[in-house]
């Protein structure tokens, strides 16, 4: 059972409440406090939902924005990991008929820091060509 | 705009002839799914392996340099390695021969090499002064006489063969021919590439270095056969210190250091891609591109490298 000195809240005895208190609320001002706290938890719950929200609409374009883009090039056949094969392969029809006992050859690229000779594989062009060729490269090495 | 579009190959990849073999097919062919011949072609190999061994007793080619007679009969295969042994000694006016068996042992490689070989850095820094070699004047391979009708072989007694890359640049030529009615091929016999296909469709050949094994270049072919030889993989010390490896000199009869540590050769076909590589490392840098003429990748002792762009119709 409650008791008047529960009930109501006693003021402090003259002077204010001890160090490090802080003045307790009575009556009205008590709800007034309690509003104004429910109004700002409120605000501050908007505010993290807007913000979480702006979050997650920014990170959801900008991924479909580059799966776009990605998509895009490999539709249209423009696969930036498959550009440098399909430049060499576009002088495969350029290769000349071969005649008998001679290596026919569609083109050669060169890496590394070797001290490689330029020069053009003399092939002519004659038409373009993109292939959709699934041949294994294959390495040569010493046996 | 024209769509060259392949079915899916097939493939695989083994050890054979002491080194990492492949095969890959795609398409149909007279003999049979692409799958089929991938398997076929690796029972092949697996077959000459055990046929042209120099290190077992029991295989043909053991039987044949151990044979007293003069004239000995074999089997159809060995003819045709003995013909083209003898053809590519012509070919390369004698720096290539293939009979040169004693003087590989003399060097130390008388049984399988299975050790790994010494870094190609340390050997050079202990190998002789460069020089190119030349052909001997005694010339083995000019003493192989083959009659391919009667099966026989007529070569001194005591005169040995080593099967070596041109077996192997052999092998990939007749397995090429076998291939040749599938959409597309690619077997590579230790090094020695042999590619085409009915559908003519390119291929990236990569040349792997001979220090570190990194990419060196990439050829894109469509048909056609790519070798490399070189002083790297096959080497060791000898007893009292010296570096040695399989490449033989035939004018010194020692392992033959010229200034060129490997050599890549295009050429119309793996035997042919074979003797030209060979020959090349073995004339030094200053006669090297004479035997490139189809293209291919020099690399020296000092790492550096030259490509010599292949010709379409060389």
């Amino acid at each position: 059972m409650l008791t008047q000195d529960h009930a109501t809240p006693r003021p402090y005895p003259a002077g204010g409440p001890p160090p490090g208190q802080a003045r307790r609320p009575t009556g009205a001002s008590a709800l007034e406090a309690k509003a104004l706290a429910s109004a700002r938890l409120s605000a501050r719950r908007r505010r993290i939902r807007r913000i979480r929200t702006t979050v997650v609409a920014i990170a959801t374009a900008l991924f479909l924005a580059l799966w776009a883009v990605i998509f895009t090039e490999l539709v249209t056949g423009h696969d930036p990991a498959l550009a440098a094969s399909s430049a060499k392969s576009a002088a495969t029809n350029a290769t000349v008929a071969s005649t008998a006992g001679t290596a026919r050859t569609s083109g050669s690229t060169g890496s590394g820091s070797g001290s490689t000779s330029s020069g053009s594989g003399s092939t002519s062009s004659s038409s373009s060509a993109s292939t959709g060729s699934t041949t294994t490269a294959v390495t040569t090495s010493q046996s | 705009m024209v769509q060259i579009t392949a079915p899916a190959e097939a493939g695989e990849v083994f050890e054979c002839f002491g080194s990492s073999c492949s095969a890959f097919v795609s398409g149909d062919g007279s003999g049979g799914g692409a799958k089929q011949a991938v398997t076929a072609v690796k029972r092949r190999m697996g077959e000459w392996q055990a046929q042209f061994s120099r290190f077992e007793r029991a295989s043909e080619l053991a039987r044949l340099n151990a044979d007293p007679r003069a004239t000995v009969p074999v089997s159809p295969m060995m003819a045709r390695f003995a013909d083209t042994a003898a053809a590519v000694g012509a070919l390369t006016g004698g720096l290539v021969d293939a009979t040169l068996v004693s003087e590989i042992e003399r060097a130390g490689y008388a049984s399988h090499f299975d050790s790994p070989p010494i870094p190609l850095a340390s050997a050079l820094a202990l190998a002789p002064p460069r020089r190119p070699a030349g052909p001997s004047a005694a010339g083995g391979w000019r003493e192989l006489s083959v009659d391919r009708a009667a099966g026989t072989i007529t070569r001194p007694p005591g005169l040995r063969l080593d099967s070596g890359g041109v077996a192997k640049g052999l092998f990939g030529d007749v397995l090429a021919d076998a291939l040749a009615d599938h959409a597309g091929f690619a077997v590579d016999c230790g090094g020695d590439v042999r590619l085409g296909g009915a559908a003519q469709l390119p291929r990236a050949v990569h040349v792997a270095g001979p220090f570190d094994d990194s990419v060196l270049h990439t050829f894109e072919l469509i048909e056609g056969a790519v070798a490399t030889s070189g002083i790297g993989k096959r080497s060791w010390l000898t007893a009292d210190g010296r570096p040695a490896h399989h490449l033989i000199d035939p004018a010194t009869g020692g392992p033959a250091y010229t200034g060129i540590v490997q050599v890549t050769a295009l050429a119309p076909t793996a035997v042919m891609a074979e003797a030209l590589a060979k020959a090349a490392i073995l004339a030094g840098p200053e006669h090297a591109d004479a035997w490139l003429s189809h293209g291919g990748v020099v690399v020296y002792d000092d790492a550096s490298y030259r490509v010599i762009p292949p010709t379409p119709d060389s």
